[in-house]
């Protein structure tokens, strides 16, 4: 699938740092993301995969470093951007949470439905059609009138895509997304996230599912201490890896089994 | 005794004249608590937000305020509203210092409480309202304060229902509420159980239906039903776009 994206940076990132305290989480980060790539984020919980995602749509302000989305710079050297500035760095930048975090007290519709409205000024009725759209590309536009809580961890996950997507994002982040759902749920979500990428959708993706980045992705990254150990196609990454924390990371993962396709 | 007693058959006192008074002071009673738990509304807004703002002056005067107000007796405040003001030039009519002393009251509660919900609204939350890109102040309208709403309802109601028992206090500084009246009516007629039973179960007549409007509001939250008329617009507009597309579907 590597062929399929272009040479058109989305994301670039350099050098970034993120200390909480004194105890540093990334540890100087570069990263190019192109057009309608897909990037997996290994490693062990703690290594920074999280906070880097995090800091890519500054809901985590890094410390230190340069973070530029198409050609815009919205964090240099600890310069953030602010207000208008922040707000439209989000309206690019997509996020899927692993717990999901809808709004529980609105439907699934009013979801998706509410950010189109007073993220992109649209107009209700455009809004309410554009919303059942995107809830019917994750195959659950029978489920608009629902109540989150009346929906499945799987279905919840859906609708939280749809309400990032229908905000034409020019990069989705996911936050380690199925690691709160069974599996029959994940497998549901990786469906809707394979067919993203089919459809050329840029994606940085923080995970778990080997099977899903060896697959998938076209960059796998795998990340311990707050750096980037390995990084590549999934073949070379995931096939033969060069590192050995890389190595020793897929083998401790094959034996939890907690991916059959890790072996 | 006896003979009052015969003349008014179980009762003892001639309740007849007395019911065009008992409606006017049940009215004042209601004003009292309309005005009074309005004042207190803004008061805990304003406190529990200045409680939680990032801006330590802020948070500090928003904690005197609460401590202070909280743990003084009601009929305390009432006093120094109504007469201790007076002594320094400040005149409140009754009806003024009234409402004023159960809105500072009820405020510092309602502080407490509104604080809980707005803290009860998860960090998650607050991320995704920031990832699809709304402003700080959207966050809040849109996320935060609907939320917190669901989750101070409770105890909001619960105040609510105190601050209506509380204006009986008001009888101290001649609030011409329902207590009020009571009073008077014992003072002619003697009979204070009597009385006194029967403004308690006026105060009950008048509360439970609070207790339980406030308890159907609350499942109406919960179950997601719309209260503003932009929800109803969209939840209406989804639904015909829905069923449009279901009948799209049955059709081809």
């Amino acid at each position: 699938m590597a062929d399929l994206h272009s040479d058109r940076i989305v994301i670039r990132v350099r050098d970034l740092r993120k200390s909480f305290g004194k105890h540093e989480v990334l540890s100087g980060v570069s990263l190019d993301v192109h057009g309608g790539e897909v990037v997996s984020v290994l490693g062990r919980s703690g290594g920074g995969k999280s906070t880097l995602l995090r800091c890519l749509n500054l809901l985590e302000v890094p410390s230190l470093g340069w973070i530029e989305v198409e050609g815009e710079s919205f964090f240099k050297d600890r310069q953030l951007v602010h207000g208008a500035g922040l707000v439209r760095l989000r309206r690019k930048v997509g996020m899927v949470f692993q717990s999901f975090n809808l709004f529980p007290h609105l439907t699934a519709i009013e979801n998706v439905v509410l950010p189109l409205i007073h993220g992109q000024r649209m107009e209700e009725a455009e809004a309410v059609r554009t919303a059942l759209e995107f809830l019917d590309r994750v195959g659950l536009a029978a489920k608009a009138l629902d109540m989150p809580d009346h929906l499945s961890g799987g279905q919840q996950q859906r609708v939280a895509i749809a309400r990032a997507l229908a905000l034409r994002p020019v990069v989705l982040l996911f936050d380690e997304p199925t690691s709160a759902l069974d599996p029959q749920s994940t497998g549901e979500v990786l469906e809707v996230m394979r067919e993203l990428s089919n459809e050329g959708m840029t994606m940085v993706v923080v995970t778990h599912e080997i099977g899903f980045a060896r697959e998938v992705s076209d960059t796998v990254i795998f990340m311990d201490q707050g750096c980037i150990v390995e990084q590549g196609t999934p073949g070379a990454v995931l096939g033969s890896p060069k590192q050995l924390r890389t190595r020793e990371f897929l083998r401790t993962f094959a034996r939890s089994g907690a991916d059959s396709e890790a072996s | 005794m006896t003979r009052l007693f015969l003349d008014f058959g179980p009762f003892h006192v001639p309740w007849n004249l007395y019911v065009a008074d008992l409606a006017t002071a049940a009215l004042q009673t209601i004003e009292f608590t309309l005005a009074g738990f309005a004042g207190a509304v803004v008061i805990g807004l304003v406190i529990a937000v200045m409680r939680l703002a990032p801006f330590g002056p802020f948070r500090i005067i928003a904690r005197v305020y609460t401590e202070i107000f909280k743990n003084l007796p009601l009929v305390t405040e009432i006093f120094m509203v109504y007469f201790g003001l007076a002594t320094i030039g400040l005149v409140l009519n009754v009806f003024e210092a009234g409402a004023i002393s159960l809105a500072v009251f009820y405020g510092a509660y309602l502080s407490e409480i509104f604080r809980g919900g707005l803290q009860g609204v998860t960090r998650g939350q607050r991320e995704a309202a920031q990832a699809v890109g709304f402003t700080p102040i959207r966050s809040f309208a849109l996320v935060i304060v609907p939320q917190a709403t669901r989750l101070a309802l409770p105890g909001t109601s619960t105040m609510l229902v105190d601050l209506l028992k509380g204006t009986s206090l008001l009888t101290f500084i001649g609030g011409a509420e329902l207590m009020n009246q009571a009073r008077t009516i014992v003072s002619e007629t003697f009979a204070s159980l009597e009385v006194y039973v029967v403004v308690g179960a006026i105060y009950l007549a008048m509360c439970y239906p609070l207790s339980h409007l406030a308890l159907m509001l609350e499942r109406h939250l919960h179950a997601g039903k719309p209260l503003s008329p932009r929800r109803f617009r969209i939840l209406r507009l989804a639904r015909n776009l829905q069923s449009d597309r279901q009948s799209q579907l049955a059709a081809g």
